[in-house]
């Protein structure tokens, strides 16, 4: 299975290299997304992750036994259908063409699978239609 | 032959709408009958094209009228959910720009917000100060106020439904944000508007029967065209077949806040630019003549704009080429040898629904045509700002 993966790291854990040992125990193919460590060191981390079913399970009870929190996330933003007008403006900054729109319906199409969780649709959606379920890096 | 029609006019077709036999399809769909059937057919059968646009239009606003306090005051200065509305009217009338920005949350919250909220049904809080007179002894009010509490809540757009528009771009090395949205550097991106051969003034390209009193639909209601748009360009260049390349006409429009549906007027929001107000309009393009039908048979790749590149601070940019609404719609265009995706921030979806809307209040008899009382001059440019020094 491909999902993604978001976990956030209790300042005890933030210097645990945990992307080593998923890829060395569990053999699982992993894509860092984002990374960040806030000024309290709690560290957050968002993986493309792919791998038998069975190995994440494995994996996700490993990072839960060492204290992180694990969450499995099939899309890194939502959006709103009410607020949605079709426009088509947050298309165009999405580079890794997850945002698509196009004749016939010119119906706005999300790949959430494609998706890499820059946000960049989020401030450029005019209808505020768009939000992120992974936090930004506050500085 | 000599029963051909030749001509067909505003009395007639409302004629067929009143007993139920008018023939009224869109501006996309006039194309696949012309297709199927020819144009000498289609003029015979068809006696409406109806034509729609949805997209950010800058210059809109409202007129609300409140009714007066006891003791009355004289709203000179005043707030609507704190954004700023005009005082300089009689003691309760205002006018509330969509592009006005909140005093506590900035852009994300606008004119274009308190409309849509007021058109929602939902409770707006005026706070109002003056310096107090014999006529207006109140100098201070607030009042929590919804759309039926006002006497009148009229849209009046000074300049919407754009003719053509030039597209968007950035050759610069920074990114670069406007009211076309994100414009990414080196050419990283393009974004475009309008509905293109579905937009209402590109199927009536020299306002032929698009003028003032003209019936529309505006955020989902009845509406009329009032005068010509602000900064309306009557001398545009145009093409072979006489479609203005780059900005042409505009209308000024109005219609009543009471009947409108936020599904097609709703507050748009652009990243360090500002607040804005995406409006949908439909206008009813009678086939007075062949003529008609000919502007009605525009095509995406018939009708062309101006690529411009808005890194430049300059009033006139540069224009970095040509470009038709097929190239656009297909969603990348070739500049300096590199394809770059093509983006809309006008809503197809939204102009068909609008489009068909019109269509269907038509055929059922519930939308006749209006003529206009006055076509709008035509071969009228625009001027640039006299005498203007920009001190900072």
């Amino acid at each position: 299975m491909k999902t993604k993966m978001y976990m956030t790291f209790p300042a005890t854990l933030t210097n645990t290299p945990v992307t080593y040992e998923l890829i060395k125990r569990f053999d699982l193919k992993l894509n860092i997304l984002k990374a960040n460590i806030d000024f309290n060191l709690m560290g957050s981390l968002l993986y493309d992750i792919e791998g038998p079913s069975k190995s994440i399970s494995e994996a996700i009870e490993y990072l839960q036994n060492l204290g992180l929190n694990v969450d499995l996330i099939p899309s890194v933003i939502t959006i709103d259908e009410n607020r949605c007008t079709d426009c088509g403006l947050c298309t165009s900054v999405c580079g890794i063409k997850a945002l698509t729109i196009a004749a016939p319906d010119w119906k706005l199409n999300f790949d959430p699978a494609k998706c890499v969780g820059c946000n960049h649709c989020i401030p450029v959606c005019p209808s505020r239609a768009i939000s992120g379920l992974v936090p930004e890096p506050v500085l | 032959m000599s029963d051909k029609r030749e001509k067909r006019t505003f009395d007639e077709i409302n004629e067929k709408i009143r007993n139920g036999t008018v023939v009224v399809c869109t501006a996309e769909e006039i194309l696949e009958m012309i297709d199927r059937d020819g144009e000498e057919a289609v003029f015979e059968a068809v006696d409406v094209v109806t034509t729609a646009t949805f997209g950010p239009m800058c210059s809109s606003g409202a007129f609300l009228n409140f009714g007066h306090s006891d003791p009355p005051t004289r709203l000179e200065k005043l707030t609507l959910n704190k954004v700023e509305a005009y005082g300089g009217l009689a003691a309760v009338d205002t006018y509330i720009g969509a592009t006005a920005e909140s005093e506590d949350q900035g852009y994300e919250y606008g004119g274009a917000h308190v409309i849509c909220d007021l058109i929602d049904g939902k409770e707006v809080v005026l706070e109002a100060t003056s310096k107090g007179t014999d006529c207006y002894p109140g100098k201070k009010v607030k009042a929590a106020v919804k759309l039926e509490d006002l006497n009148e809540a009229y849209l009046f757009n000074p300049r919407n439904a754009y003719q053509n528009y030039a597209a968007a771009t950035n050759g610069s090395g920074k990114a670069v944000y406007t009211y076309m949205g994100t414009l990414l550097p080196n050419y990283g991106n393009v974004t475009y508007a309008t509905s293109g051969a579905l937009s209402p003034l590109l199927n009536d390209p020299e306002l032929r029967t698009i003028g003032m009193g003209t019936r529309i639909l505006v955020g989902g209601a009845v509406g009329y065209v009032s005068w010509n748009g602000t900064q309306c360009n009557t001398a545009p260049t145009r093409n072979a077949n006489g479609t203005p390349i780059g900005t042409g006409a505009t209308l000024a429009v109005i219609g009543d806040l009471k009947q409108m549906d936020t599904k097609y007027i709703s507050p748009a929001v652009f990243k360090a630019y500002g607040t804005s107000l995406n409006v949908g309009i439909g206008i009813p393009i009678p086939l007075l003549d062949r003529e008609m039908l000919r502007f009605c048979a525009v095509r995406n790749e018939d009708i062309e704009t101006n690529l411009i590149d808005y890194s430049v601070p300059h009033l006139s940019r540069p224009t970095v080429r040509k470009v038709n609404y097929a190239e656009l719609q297909s969603g990348q265009i070739e500049i300096n040898g590199k394809m770059v995706k093509t983006s809309p921030t006008t809503s197809m979806r939204k102009a068909r629904e609008i489009a068909d809307i019109l269509k269907e209040k038509i055929k059922s008899g519930s939308f006749e045509l209006q003529a206009p009382v006055k076509l709008f001059t035509q071969n009228q440019g625009v001027k640039k700002m006299a005498n203007a020094e920009v001190l900072e």
